[in-house]
Order: C-alpha cells, then structure tokens, then sequence
C-alpha cells in the first residue's frame, strides 16, 4: 500500500480493461466481417463504380487468421494518425459512403482473434508494416502508441503489390475452437455473403479459405402489364450536416415462391442489414393478442400468399451517421426519422403488391375448381421477364392488370371436420343424407332461430 | 344487411347539417386550386348526398364513391344521380389501393361502423398518398359497445372490445373501460385517428414537408353517436392560401380536442321561421318564454345549414 494518497484520483483506463469492453460484445463472425467492410472502403476510396477488380480473401485456421485484398493500401498518415486509434478522431478524413464509420473495426476484431498481429499495407506510393505481441503491449501502462516495424514514402509501388494484408497469430483458445469447426466457417460465408450482397453483385470478389462467395441476384418481374414499384427519395441534409440521405424503394414479385425469400431487404451504403425481413420492421402487420380462443383473422401477418413479394430498400449517404442502422450494422434503428419515413413509403407501396397476392390466391382458388386455364394475374405473372432490380428505371407505384372480371361470387365455403359419430348423430336427427346436407342444414336452422 | 337497407337517411338532421357545413368549407378550398380541379372520394350509398351537393354547389364533376355491397350493385347504380360519379365496388381499403392520387382530393371517409385497425389502416394509406393541398375527413360510429349479451355489458367488457377492434398498442394508455361510456368513446376514438394522422405526416415530413392542420371535428346524434374528424394536408406554399381561406371565420371550425356538437333542436318550421326574423344579429329582441332558451341557442348556431323544408334529392 502506497504511505501517501495524492490529490487527484487515477480515473486512466486500463488496457486490458479496455480490450475486454471493446471486444466482448462483438460476435467473431461480425468482427471478421468489419474487415471485409474495410476492405471495400479501401475499394470504394480508390475506384469509384466499379468494383471488379477489387478483391478480398481470407485465410483461417486454429492456428492463424489472415486476410489480404488489392483494395489501395492505408496510406502512410492514416496508419500513424488514425488507422491504429481506438475511435475515430473529429479530423479523420471522412470515407466517401464509408461503412467503417466508427472507426474501431480493425484494431476490435486483432484484440477478438488473438495475441499476436501482424499488419502490412502498401499505397501506390508509401508501404508500411506494423508487428505487435498484444501480451508485451499490454505490460506497458502509460504507452498506448504501436511502432512501425518498417515504413516507406515516396516510392512507386505496382499496382498488383497495392493492397493490405492483416495476420493474427496466438489465436485466442475459443476463436481456435470456432476457426476448427466446419459450421463456424459455414455460418461466416453466409453471413459475410448476405451483408455483402450489394458488393458482391457489383464484382467485388470475396473468398474465405478458398471458396468464392455466391452473388445473389434481386430480381424482379417486369412487363408492360406488371410494373414493380420503385420510387426514389431524398431526405435533406439536417442542420449541422452537409449531407444528406437517398433513399430507393424497389418492391414487386419473384418468380420464385419462396416462403424463405419473401419479405423486405433492406440496405446502408451497400451493406445488407436486414435479409427477408417479415416482421413489423418493416411494415408487415403485427398479429397482436387476440382474445383466447378467438383466432384473429383479420389481419394479414406475412403470410404464404406472400412468398413472391420481394422489397428492396438502400440508404445512402456520405455521412453514415444518418443512416438508419444499428451500432452492430445488423439491424435497423427503427426510432430513426430517416427509417420512419422510409417505411411510411414501404407500407404505401406494399399494399397493392399485397391485393395483388391475394387476388391471385383467390383466381387460383376459382380455377382449380372450374378447371378452366389459369387466371389473368397469373399469366401475366408467367408472362413477365424476370429482371435485375437495378435496370427498373420506371417511377411509380406497383401497376398490375385488372382481374379478369368474373362475377364476384355471392357465396363462401365453410369447411371443417368434426368427430364421426357426432356427426352421425346429427345426420339421424335431421334426416340428412350426407355430410355436406348436414353443414346446409345446421347453418340454415341457425339462420332461422337466430339471424331472422 | 347492409345499412343503406336499415337505415333511412333522409332522416338524419344532424348529418345534412354536417354535410352543408362541410360543402361551405370545401367551396374555400377554392383558395388553393379551381374547386373544379378537385377529385372528390366518398362513400355514396344509395342516396350521394354529399355527391350531389357538392357537385351541385361546388362544380366538382370527378367524384368517386366507394361500395362495398357487391351483390347490390344494380341498385346502386340505379341511384346514381350524376354521369359524373364513378362507381367502384369493394372494401375501402382494397379500392383506395388502386387509386392513384394525383392533384388535389377531397376524400371523406364516411364510415357507418366503429372504429377498427382496418380503418386506421386506411387512414394511414389516404394520408400517406394524398398530394397537398387535400382535405382528409374521418367518420365513425362512436357509440359506447353494448354487448347482445346482458352479462358482458360491463366496463371490461367494453374495454375488451375497443382492444380487439384497434389494437392495444393505439389505445391511449391511461383510458379504462368506463370512460367508454356516452361521448367517451368518441373522445378516445379522437385521439386515435388525430394521432394516426399526425404520426403519418410527422414520420413523412424528412422527405417532403407536410402539414396537416385539423378543420373539422363534429359529434352528433341522429340514432347512434357519430365522430367526424379531418382536416388540410399542406406544404409550405400553400401557407398564403390557407390565409385567405380564412377556415377559423366559420363557426364549426374546431382545431383541436374541443369538438363542434351538432345539437338539433326539436321546433316546428313555423317556429322556425319565426326565429329566422331575428337573426342573425337579433337574439336578444327574441320575446322570452315562448320558446326553450336551449332550442333558440342550438338553432341560432346552426340556422344557416337547416334544411328549411322537407328536402328531396331530385
């Protein structure tokens, strides 16, 4: 015990304290994943449009994780400045639609892995490299900077050399045990596939222990008789911000009745954040507690009429700040304005998609029992090309054709089953003939005594 | 059974009182745009009343009226009065859908039944595609649930069924089952759609800037309680329209919680016409004791929208 007590208190963080925070809520998928992110930063950063000749792979095994890609480098100044900062300072040069926005991804996800990293990253005109062990850094109190192992300025790199390269050794025992497992690597190509749906599509290629992920397509059908909806807003830039946020709503049907696949996606500056989304999130009605023993029929919860719905909504904007997902990017932040509106429109525009589904279920209904050939809708459902979202270039509300009119029928059928010999039971009373006379019968004398 | 086959309404006073009120009000709409530029959407029934006032007072020849009874199709259209009515048939929400909503509106969703999730929904949908400058009204049955049974009439009961006809989550949260009774439904039903309305145009307002200012709010009585409530949807340039339209001068215009109460007072034509010569400015000339002080009040209030003799839609 120290003889004297100063005057000031230490209030000075640790650093292991601080590592465990950083790291502890952070699932090991996610903190891979916001690797991928800054990679395609670095993409974004260095080519604009087009991404197909950038690329990410990663290795990993229980014994060492690495990731490489071609995606421009971290240049000199944002390595010693800002790259290895925990937090993003005020004056970091902002990355134009950037993902990684707070700023901890790379260090977050070196402390997750293990104890020992390795960083190397070369520019177009500067390389460096930066080698830690995590357990010697940690001795240290007061000295929170790393060193450079090696650094260079003003040299002309190749551009097949200009990338960044991120190693960790000493892998933490439970990340050892996950990287070992075959379900671990399967759950990390679908989720790094899903939140990266949008690059994929744009060429980024993406490959984890030598397999290349999956582009999946968003398609949907387009003709002159059935137009998906599509509309394009733009919310102002608030006080304080010089950026503001564009929003594009694209929503109709697959051809693909897929239970799974139906519902919204929803995107921020190109990173998936919620995948077939069929819940009041976004904007599929809540069945809210009915009355026991009452069945709640009248609203329509995502239902399987629905599987050939498909929504797609992006947010984008320089700032990503504003943009409606949650700290974890996994998810929307509902309360948010820019999400509020955005699902005004969502809900808006579903609801003819929604008709639509029903009145097809219902022509569907009709002529399996008229057996006639199919209906209007799904002809015209059958009829139309099934195209990519991106080349729907009509703004409007969804536009269907007309129901083919058929006298709406005047009757309902009831259906239902009821124990065989209270049934027969009720047959003898009546003097019915058959099951059916006897549902005729019941409602009819119901009417009569109750109804008339 | 469909209402127009229980209901007689052309004995509904209150109801042709609310109906000249509002085609006053609408003709100031002509501030912002030609009346005759305006889409009128209604729920005509069988009598379009308010079809053949306002196209009659109001010029407004693009009407449409919602049905929903398919299988009397033939006699609704054998009602119609003008060419210019569009007749579409199917639940409101269904039609509404595949309407587009392009220039100014007039809707009024006249609704004979209580207030369901379906209907919000609806009101959610109107207010989210109207383009400014529209007005939106609501109108709903707000009478107190009584249940067929006799033992399921208490103040749970009722606060049951309010719950599963709007949701739990739309009832303000400090409301139980007895304050249900008399107007209070009315009161709550309020509520709810004042604030369906406003979230909708509050949540929008990033994107474009709405804004809905509260015109109307009526409570009457022909048979069972009755709520209207509505309103103008704008954008800020129509700031200097609403101006001259000058909607707080007419006398039923309410803004907020207080409702206008349309109270039809019991007094013979002759009794009627008598009072005429005293007003508007005259009241205290009213020799006293002749009439109930109650009866001169409600009809001084609301003299000008009385049907002076037995009206017929021609």
């Amino acid at each position: 015990m120290p003889d004297t007590v100063t005057d000031t208190i230490n209030a000075a963080p640790t650093k292991q304290f601080f590592i465990y925070m950083l790291v502890r809520d952070v699932p090991l998928v996610r903190a891979i994943i916001d690797l991928v992110d800054n990679s395609l930063d670095g993409a974004l950063r260095s080519g604009g449009d087009r991404l197909d000749d950038y690329w990410v792979t990663i290795q990993l095994d229980s014994n060492r994780f690495q990731i490489r890609d071609n995606c421009g480098g971290i240049p000199l100044y944002i390595a010693s400045e800002y790259a290895f900062r925990f937090g993003r300072p005020p004056d970091a040069p902002p990355t134009e639609g950037s993902i990684g926005q707070f700023g901890v991804g790379m260090k977050r996800t070196i402390f997750k892995l293990g104890n020992y990293f390795c960083v190397r990253s070369a520019t177009s005109h500067s390389r460096f490299s930066v080698r830690q062990d995590v357990k010697q850094w940690l001795q240290n109190a007061e000295e929170w900077s790393f060193g450079f192992e090696s650094k260079e300025s003003e040299v002309d790199v190749p551009i097949e050399s200009r990338g960044t390269e991120v190693e960790v050794l000493n892998l933490h025992q439970a990340v050892s045990e996950s990287f070992a497992r075959e379900t671990f690597l399967t759950e990390l190509k679908i989720a790094t596939e899903n939140a990266h749906a949008r690059s994929l599509q744009r060429g980024f290629r993406i490959s984890i222990n030598g397999t290349p992920l999956g582009v999946q397509e968003f398609r949907l059908l387009s003709s002159e008789h059935l137009s998906p909806a599509h509309v394009h807003l733009e919310m102002e830039a608030p006080p304080g911000s010089p950026h503001g946020v564009r929003i594009n709503i694209y929503a109709g049907l697959s051809n693909e009745r897929s239970f799974e696949k139906g519902g919204w996606y929803v995107f921020c500056n190109g990173r998936q954040v919620l995948a077939a989304d069929q819940s009041s999130t976004t904007g599929w009605t809540e069945a809210f507690e009915a009355a026991e023993g009452e069945k709640d029929i009248k609203l329509p919860k995502y239902h399987a009429d629905f599987a050939y719905f498909r929504g797609f909504v992006f947010f984008e904007s320089q700032d990503s700040s504003l943009l409606p997902w949650t700290t974890t990017k996994t998810g929307v932040d509902s309360d948010s304005k820019v999400y509020r509106a955005a699902l005004r429109e969502m809900m808006k525009l579903m609801r003819p998609i929604i008709k639509f589904l029903r009145d097809l279920a219902e022509e569907a209904g009709e002529h399996n029992s008229s057996s006639q050939s199919e209906g209007s809708l799904a002809e015209a459902m059958k009829s139309a090309p099934n195209v990519i979202y991106s080349s729907i270039e009509r703004i409007g509300a969804f536009a269907s054709p007309a129901r083919r009119a058929r006298t709406r029928r005047d009757t309902v059928n009831i259906q239902y089953e009821r124990p065989r010999e209270l049934v027969e039971k009720v047959k003898r009373r009546l003097g019915a003939e058959s099951a059916r006379q006897v549902g005729e019968m019941t409602f009819t004398y119901f009417v009569e005594a109750e109804c008339e | 059974m469909f209402s127009f086959e229980t209901i007689n309404y052309r004995l509904r006073p209150a109801k042709a009182i609310e109906r000249k009120m509002l085609c006053e009000a609408f003709a100031r709409m002509s501030s912002f745009a030609p009346l005759s530029s305006f889409r009128y959407i209604g729920m005509g029934s069988t009598s379009f009343s308010d079809f053949i006032l306002f196209h009659r007072y109001l010029g407004i020849d693009d009407l449409i009226s919602i049905e929903r009874a398919h299988s009397a199709e033939k006699r609704i259209r054998l009602n119609i009065p003008f060419k210019c009515i569009k007749l579409l048939l199917g639940e409101c929400g269904d039609v509404l859908t595949d309407l587009e909503f392009k220039g100014p509106h007039i809707i009024w969703l006249d609704y004979d039944g209580r207030l369901t999730t379906d209907i919000l929904r609806d009101i959610e949908f109107v207010v989210s595609s109207a383009t400014a400058p529209s007005v939106v009204l609501v109108t709903v049955n707000a009478h107190p649930y009584v249940s067929r049974e006799p033992s399921k009439r208490t103040d749970e009961d009722r606060y049951e069924q309010l719950k599963s006809e709007v949701g739990e989550i739309r009832i303000p949260h400090n409301i139980k089952g007895k304050d249900l009774k008399n107007w209070g439904t009315a009161d709550v039903y309020y509520r709810i759609i004042n604030g369906t309305i406003r979230g909708v145009i509050d949540d929008s307002s990033v994107i474009g800037k709405r804004k809905y200012d509260q015109l109307f709010h009526f409570r009457y009585e022909d048979g069972a309680k009755m709520l209207t409530i509505g309103g103008l949807i704008t954008t800020p340039s129509d700031h200097t329209a609403y101006e001259n339209a000058a909607f707080e001068k007419l006398c039923f215009f309410r803004q907020g919680a207080e409702p206008f109460n349309i109270d039809v007072p019991v007094l013979t034509f002759r009794e009627m016409r008598w009072l005429d010569q005293f007003l508007p400015t005259g009241l205290t000339d009213i020799p006293p004791e002749v009439l109930p002080p109650k009866a001169v009040d409600a009809y001084a209030k609301l003299y000008r929208y009385f049907p002076m003799y037995a009206e017929t839609d021609l």
